[in-house]
């Protein structure tokens, strides 16, 4: 009991104590993971990345607004923040999953932000100094190894078809290969 | 038998005292001029307990009665600083005095309800020592972790009838007749010898009052409001948040026949959004006594709650809000009991009980999707005292219960259970000093076309008492509670959480002892410590798989052990209490031991009331230490878990039958969450008034 003493006596003096409010999070994003399916043994990274606009080419993919890095490997769910430097609105919040030795990569998506019957990535609106939250996203694990399932389509369906291996090597190159039969193309 | 309860000291006529023939189910109150009688009893000897609040118990053994003649008894009661409780029902199915309990008994008195201006029971509960409440989930001496209440591990039953859902197994505290409580009986340790499932960390017993000999009108109000937080980010409304409560009961004796008959209201717009809520009830019981030494009571009480529902709150740094998704969850329950219970003493050494009971639930959830259960519990059970001799005491009985259970197909589905049990119980004076206890419980049960469980539950105890002050008293008991249709058949998803049947379910078993002391020093004093130790298998929890759904499984094999202390004392009108209970609760895993989810180590509560005349002033703190462990279903685990400090303190005025309680909970406003995710009660100012004509 000693060792409870001082925080009983902090408690008796103090009004309001306990929990507190964190420090405000800022502009940004924060929602859930949600991780659907078992992890990969080879898993070395997890990260939540935010873009602006849905990318087009592979400089693109890498023109990243805002990123969490922090996701807890094996967990069932995780709860991120992003933190972004400029309200407005962005286009494509992924999840993407990298493998021991291996690097960040377009086609080892876990999972986007869709909502509802949308059948590309939501966009999601930020305010100067707000978080705009419950932007949760479901994850699969088997999409990175190639599962046929509606949220493949959802999360890069919209992204051009990539003519050759040679092309991911060129930056500003074309981004997509053969994904699917159902893909699309265009904006909402 | 009649007879008159007078003051000791004063000569003055003690009403409201109860007078229980031990080892049967006879008793009856004394009326405003002290008065009392019981008709029709058969001739023989008979053991009379007198019992007051504020008095010390007075036992008469050896009172003969013979035929066709009225005994009169004079008692006269002695006054006493600290309350003595006397009778205890729960733990042996029958009347006796709480020293040979043959295990650990906490009580609360309805004057304690009242002084606490509860809301509802579970508040009252958590300064019972031992006891410690989770997210509205009961757990006694870290019998029981948080499963939003699936699947309670504490028995709860009202006047001895079973009071858990068919459905989800857990405990409708707003269902329990908080106006009409004579008192609560807490046991400690498994209890499935006499009472089969569901009793693997203990029991609580509502008693409800009786009848009153003389017409008698109750009223209480309550009400109050909840402070605005105290952090200026947590502000989430403009308006002030209340509570108020009504409720209203008479009762009355008229020859034989006695009834109470009650309703009441409560309301409250919630001191956080979506926690609103409108209720309605009404309780009504009545009881005849036969000429010939016998008694039918039967007691119905209705709940209606329609209320919101705050799952899980929006953020940390929103605590008092609920996600955009979950602004329109709400539920609409209600529950209905009818109880009936036949009690015919054939002979002072025989006696039989029939009860009868059906316990209906009901709810309708917009939570997410909507769903919506109807469950029934039903069941008689059949108990037979037998008394051969002074010195033994024999209980047996037999017991079916059915559950069927109607819900959508996207939450339990449709199912029914069968429970079939039999029991015995022998009580045997060894000595003046000394009484063994042993007995034991069978039972088989079945759900839908799942293979049928039995499980037999045996328990010893033995208690001795070395001098007039002291009782050393030591137990082992087995417990089990069986799966309730909801861990078995949960198909549904909550807070974005997936839950899965599992089928393959089986019962959680604990063995249970407990050595314990109680002392009483001096006649202004009492001590009660006991170490206990619990083993539990196949423990079931809800555990996410490596998909990321959930389901109860049975995961745990574990173990509490710890030690309980209580202490009270009064100095001339200041009266002292405290308690302290160390548990440490460990689960076993293969790669090593775990503390057990939602068990703190250390529980505390103190108190001192002070009363001068009319007026009252009560101070009273409470501490839990941090849970080390959480569910894991949410990524901060444990994080908002820290210890819980709360005071309260209250002032009470008596004019006339009229009692007046301000009471401050929290009244420092700590802020704190027992479960993830869930801010405890700030600080509220409560007005109770009682009144009793």
């Amino acid at each position: 009991m000693k060792r409870f003493l001082p925080t009983v006596l902090l408690a008796l003096i103090a009004c309001g104590g306990g929990l507190g409010p964190g420090p405000p999070d800022g502009t940004g994003i924060k929602g859930t993971l949600i991780f659907n399916g078992e992890w990969p043994p080879e898993t070395d990274d997890v990260a939540v990345a935010v873009y602006r606009r849905r990318p087009q080419t592979l400089a693109e993919f890498f023109n990243i607004a805002g990123w969490d890095t922090t996701v807890t490997i094996g967990a069932v769910r995780y709860e991120y923040f992003v933190p972004l430097e400029e309200p407005g609105a962005y286009e494509w919040i992924v999840v993407a999953w990298r493998p021991r030795g291996g690097f960040w990569n377009f086609e080892s998506l876990l999972g986007c932000y869709h909502v509802g019957n949308d059948t590309l990535p939501t966009p999601v609106t930020v305010r100067t100094g707000e978080t705009t939250k419950n932007v949760d996203i479901q994850t699969y694990f088997d999409l990175v190894q190639g599962a046929d399932r509606p949220d493949r389509h959802i999360c890069t369906g919209f992204l051009p078809p990539l003519p050759s291996l040679s092309g991911l090597n060129a930056a500003g190159g074309n981004l997509r290969r053969d994904v699917g039969t159902n893909n699309r193309q265009g904006d909402r | 038998m009649s007879g008159r309860t007078i003051d000791k000291a004063t000569g003055e006529p003690l009403p409201g005292a109860s007078v229980v023939l031990l080892g049967t189910g006879i008793g009856t109150e004394s009326d405003v001029e002290g008065e009392f009688s019981l008709t029709g009893l058969p001739p023989g000897v008979y053991t009379v307990s007198v019992s007051l609040l504020g008095f010390a118990p007075h036992v008469s053994k050896d009172v003969e009665v013979a035929a066709n003649d009225t005994l009169r008894l004079s008692v006269g009661l002695s006054s006493t600083p600290i309350h003595m409780p006397a009778i205890v029902v729960s733990a042996s199915k029958r009347a006796r005095n709480v020293v040979d309990a043959p295990t650990s008994v906490s009580l609360i008195g309805s004057e304690e309800i009242q002084s606490d201006n509860s809301v509802t029971l579970n508040e009252s509960l958590e300064y019972v020592p031992g006891v410690n409440m989770v997210g509205g989930q009961v757990n006694i001496r870290g019998s029981s972790g948080y499963s939003r209440g699936t699947g309670s591990r504490v028995l709860m039953l009202i006047d001895g009838f079973p009071a858990l859902s068919a459905d989800n197994g857990d405990v409708k505290w707003d269902a329990i007749p908080i106006d009409q409580i004579a008192r609560v009986e807490v046991i400690k340790g498994a209890g499935s010898a006499l009472y089969g499932t569901g009793a693997l960390g203990g029991i609580i017993n509502v008693i409800t009052r009786n009848p009153s000999t003389d017409p008698e009108t109750h009223v209480r109000f309550l009400g109050g409001r909840y402070s605005e937080p105290v952090h200026q980010e947590w502000r989430w409304s403009s308006s002030g948040r209340y509570f108020q409560g009504t409720d209203i009961s008479h009762s009355r004796q008229s020859g034989n026949t006695g009834f109470i008959l009650g309703a009441g209201q409560k309301w409250t717009n919630g001191f956080r959004e979506n926690a609103w809520h409108r209720r309605y009830k009404l309780f009504a019981k009545l009881r005849h006594r036969f000429k010939a030494a016998a008694t039918i009571t039967a007691t119905s009480n209705w709940a209606l709650d329609d209320h919101g529902a705050f799952v899980l709150w929006k953020d940390r740094n929103e605590p008092l809000e609920v996600p955009d998704s979950a602004k329109n969850d709400k539920t609409v329950s209600q529950k209905l009991n009818l109880n009936v219970d036949f009690y015919h003493l054939l002979n002072p050494q025989t006696g039989y009980r029939l009860k009868s009971f059906v316990y209906r639930t009901e709810f309708d959830n917009e939570i997410g999707s909507r769903t919506s259960s109807e469950a029934y519990k039903i069941g008689q059970e059949l108990q037979l005292d037998l008394q051969p001799t002074g010195k033994v005491a024999l209980t047996v009985g037999a017991q079916w219960i059915r559950d069927v259970v109607n819900s959508s197909d996207h939450l339990f589905g449709n199912h029914t259970g069968l429970n079939l049990a039999a029991y015995a119980q022998a009580e045997i004076e060894a000595t003046d000093r000394m009484t063994l206890s042993g007995g034991s419980r069978y039972d088989r049960y079945r759900t839908d076309d799942r293979a049928a469980e039995n499980r037999l539950s045996p328990k010893l105890g033995f208690s001795y008492r070395p001098s007039r002050r002291t009782t050393l008293r030591a137990t082992l008991g087995w417990g089990f509670r069986g799966p309730v249709i909801a861990e078995i058949y949960t198909n549904a998803t909550f807070s974005a959480i997936p839950i899965v049947p599992n089928t393959g379910l089986v019962a959680e078993r604990s063995i249970s002892t407990e050595i314990a002391l109680d002392h009483r020093p001096t006649s202004w004093s009492h001590v009660n410590a006991a170490a206990f130790w619990s083993r539990y298998q196949d423990l079931v929890e809800a555990r996410p798989d490596a998909t990321g759904r959930v389901s109860f499984r049975n995961v745990a094999m574990g173990r509490t052990a710890g030690i309980e202390t209580s202490l009270a004392a009064a100095l001339g009108p200041v009266r002292l209490e405290g308690n302290y209970t160390f548990i440490s609760a460990i689960e076993n895993l293969p790669g090593g031991d775990l503390p057990l989810p939602y068990r703190p180590r250390h529980i505390a509560a103190a108190g001192a009331r002070a009363t001068s005349g009319r007026l009252t002033l009560e101070g009273r703190f409470r501490f839990r230490s941090r849970i080390l462990r959480a569910s894991g279903l949410l990524p901060e685990g444990n994080r908002d878990l820290i210890p819980v400090y709360l005071i309260d303190l209250s002032t009470a005025y008596a004019i006339g039958k009229v009692q007046v309680v301000l009471k401050a909970h929290n009244a420092l406003a700590y802020n704190y969450a027992v479960v993830e995710r869930n801010l405890g009660s700030p600080r509220r100012i409560s007005l109770g008034i009682n009144a009793r004509y």
